[in-house]
């Protein structure tokens, strides 16, 4: 056929039909997706509300998660704070039971001696004289210089009825005296018959006694000559030395070796010092120098010898430097060992509950730090500082063996848990504010997901006056709706209602 | 950092969980810290709020002043959803708010509210106009 020319009302009829078909087909198409906007040519504006609406919600999901994650992180640190704490709490009652329970005996510290062999004295003696002869009406003497001191006359004349035992006795009178006019007594030097044969015998009793016998009628039987004593001091070799001696760690008693008052200069003579120093007991003789210390307890007993020099050392004999008491310790007392072992234990406890607080890789209570990010820039975030909460970081030391029987180790320990405490309380304030920080933004994240989720399907219109008209119909409604009321009731309980 | 305020005489503030009441002279002050700061013309009362958007600015508010901003959050939510269900182009007002929520900085999305505000009555004065040639609004279009 050739040209079909339509007139002006088919022309329309059939503009309206092709409209109203292609209605039909939008509208199928919308019933059958239930969404009023389906593609950017149904209506731009709404298409790409929409579209950005689904994208926001899908941004915020993601950082949802990372929130969550940060949570979750936050809730297992603040739950291995409570943790601790328990532990801690239960280390400080161990603690305090052992405190209570009875302490052990005390130390005892054994007593000692510090002895030395000295150097020997000697006495000067002019040993067994020649028998002398008795006769009548002879004069027997000689002459005795005792240190020195110059020489005295010894002698007496027998009688007509000479008998030994008679010059003997008058020999002895006149002794006597010289040894008083020579400044000396008869403790220091004697004259004896020698044991059998008639003859005289001089000793020294004293080790500061030197004495020279002179020749006289010579008929004394004795051997003019020199004879000395060897003392302490000659010993020494030198006058002036000290021996210091401290006992239990006390005053320094200082013994001068010499001849003037108060020094000593024989071995019996220190043996009637060392009498006189406090805090020893003690002896010396030519056999030994011994010094004793009595046992103590719970205090270390101690002797500290100094000799100003080593001549004076060797000529007592003595080892110089500190000696002291082996201590004996009081059995411990079980009931406290086996509560220590209990307080090790939970301190160990502390250490593994430490290392399992953390969340996916992040321990805040292990020295790690979170950073929560509330926004997809990354310019609004939190930073939260970790800390190391193991029994080292709270300050808590493992009690070494023996540790609790001493009163004051436990209180120690008492005051270390009392300050651990006080460092768990502080940290888990502070972990509980950032957590609800973190819970409040992650809430309203979550509600404004869904609300997007909800309006990204739900757009209805783009034409500025039925949306006029909607918002006043929306002003109507509100007025009586719930959530208005609900708003209202929440302005009443703020201090809003002061503004009137 | 702190803030300058300066009070004129009878004004009103809000600071943390108090109201000040100045005297009859004019007073300036400095506050630091970080409680929240509101002049007594921002303020957003039950009676006043009668509009939608009104109502949005006053759940804010009470977020910002309140101590546990989470009891206010659903109220808030239902409104917005209200608000973008009758007019979708406000939108991006509305996006607006809720980054500066979702930043922590309430102050701020107090400011973006009252833009929504404006937005709204422009809306509402649009309505109640009733329809007519503008030079904004399309005109009925008949087909041929």
């Amino acid at each position: 056929m050739g040209d079909i020319v339509l007139s002006a009302g088919v022309r329309q009829n059939l503009l309206s039909l092709q409209n109203t078909a292609n209605l039909m087909a939008v509208t199928q198409n919308r019933l059958a997706t239930g969404k009023k906007v389906n593609t950017a040519l149904d209506n731009p504006i709404n298409f790409f509300t929409s579209q950005s609406l689904s994208n926001r919600a899908n941004d915020l999901n993601a950082l949802l998660d990372s929130i969550g994650q940060s949570q979750k992180t936050l809730e297992a640190a603040d739950k291995g704070i409570s943790a601790i704490t328990k532990l801690v709490q239960s280390a400080k009652s161990i603690a305090q039971q052992a405190r209570q329970s009875p302490a052990p005996g005390s130390t005892t510290y054994s007593a000692f001696s510090v002895s030395g062999d000295p150097t020997n004295e000697t006495l000067g003696t002019t040993g067994n004289g020649a028998a002398i002869t008795v006769a009548n009406n002879t004069t027997y003497s000689f002459t005795l210089d005792i240190n020195g001191a110059g020489p005295q006359t010894v002698t007496y004349t027998s009688d007509a009825t000479a008998t030994y035992a008679e010059i003997l006795a008058g020999l002895q009178a006149s002794f006597t005296s010289a040894v008083t006019a020579s400044g000396a007594n008869a403790a220091d030097i004697e004259l004896v018959a020698n044991g059998g044969g008639d003859g005289l015998s001089v000793n020294a009793l004293n080790a500061d006694i030197d004495f020279t016998i002179g020749a006289g009628a010579g008929n004394s039987g004795l051997t003019a000559a020199a004879y000395n004593s060897t003392s302490l001091l000659d010993n020494i070799g030198s006058s002036g030395q000290t021996l210091t001696v401290a006992v239990n760690g006390g005053a320094n008693q200082i013994i001068t070796f010499g001849t003037g008052p108060g020094e000593v200069s024989t071995l019996a003579e220190l043996n009637a010092k060392i009498a006189t120093l406090s805090g020893v007991t003690g002896s010396a003789s030519n056999s030994a120098v011994t010094l004793n210390v009595a046992s103590t307890t719970s205090v270390q007993n101690s002797l500290q010898l100094t000799a100003s020099n080593a001549g004076l050392a060797t000529a007592l004999g003595l080892s110089t430097g500190t000696t002291q008491g082996t201590p004996t310790i009081g059995s411990p007392d079980p009931t406290r060992a086996s509560l220590e072992n209990d307080f090790n234990n939970v301190l160990a406890q502390i250490d593994a509950l430490t290392r399992d607080a953390s969340y996916n890789g992040v321990n805040l209570l292990n020295g790690d730090t979170l950073r929560v990010v509330f926004n997809e820039a990354g310019s609004s975030f939190l930073n939260i500082t970790g800390v190391t909460f193991d029994s080292a970081g709270l300050s808590l030391s493992p009690a070494s063996s023996g540790y609790f029987q001493a009163n004051g180790n436990i209180d120690a320990a008492l005051a270390s848990v009392d300050s651990a405490l006080n460092t768990l309380r502080t940290q888990a304030s502070a972990f509980g504010s950032h957590l609800t920080t973190v819970q409040t933004r992650q809430d309203f994240t979550k509600g404004l997901i869904q609300t997007l989720q909800t309006g990204a399907d739900n757009l209805v219109l783009a034409d500025t006056n039925e949306e006029g008209a909607n918002m006043l119909a929306l002003q109507t409604r509100q007025q009586l709706s719930t959530t208005a009321l609900s708003l209202s009731a929440q302005a009443d309980q703020a201090v809003l209602k002061l503004f009137g | 950092m702190a803030l300058k305020v300066e009070l004129k005489p009878g004004e009103r503030i809000l600071i943390g969980d108090v109201v000040i009441t100045n005297s009859d002279q004019r007073t300036r002050f400095l506050v630091e810290g970080s409680a929240p700061i509101l002049r007594e013309k921002d303020i957003m009362t039950a009676e006043r709020a009668d509009t939608p958007a009104k109502r949005v600015y006053l759940a804010i508010q009470l977020m910002y002043i309140s101590d546990d901003p989470r009891k206010h959050h659903d109220v808030y939510f239902a409104l917005m959803r209200d608000i973008i269900q009758a007019a979708p182009s406000a939108w991006q007002h509305i996006a607006d708010i809720n980054n500066q929520i979702l930043t922590g900085d309430l102050y701020k999305a107090l400011k973006q509210a009252k833009k929504l505000i404006e937005y709204e009555q422009e809306l509402l004065s649009n309505a109640e106009r009733g329809p007519g040639l503008r030079s904004s609004s399309k005109a009925d279009r008949k087909s041929a």
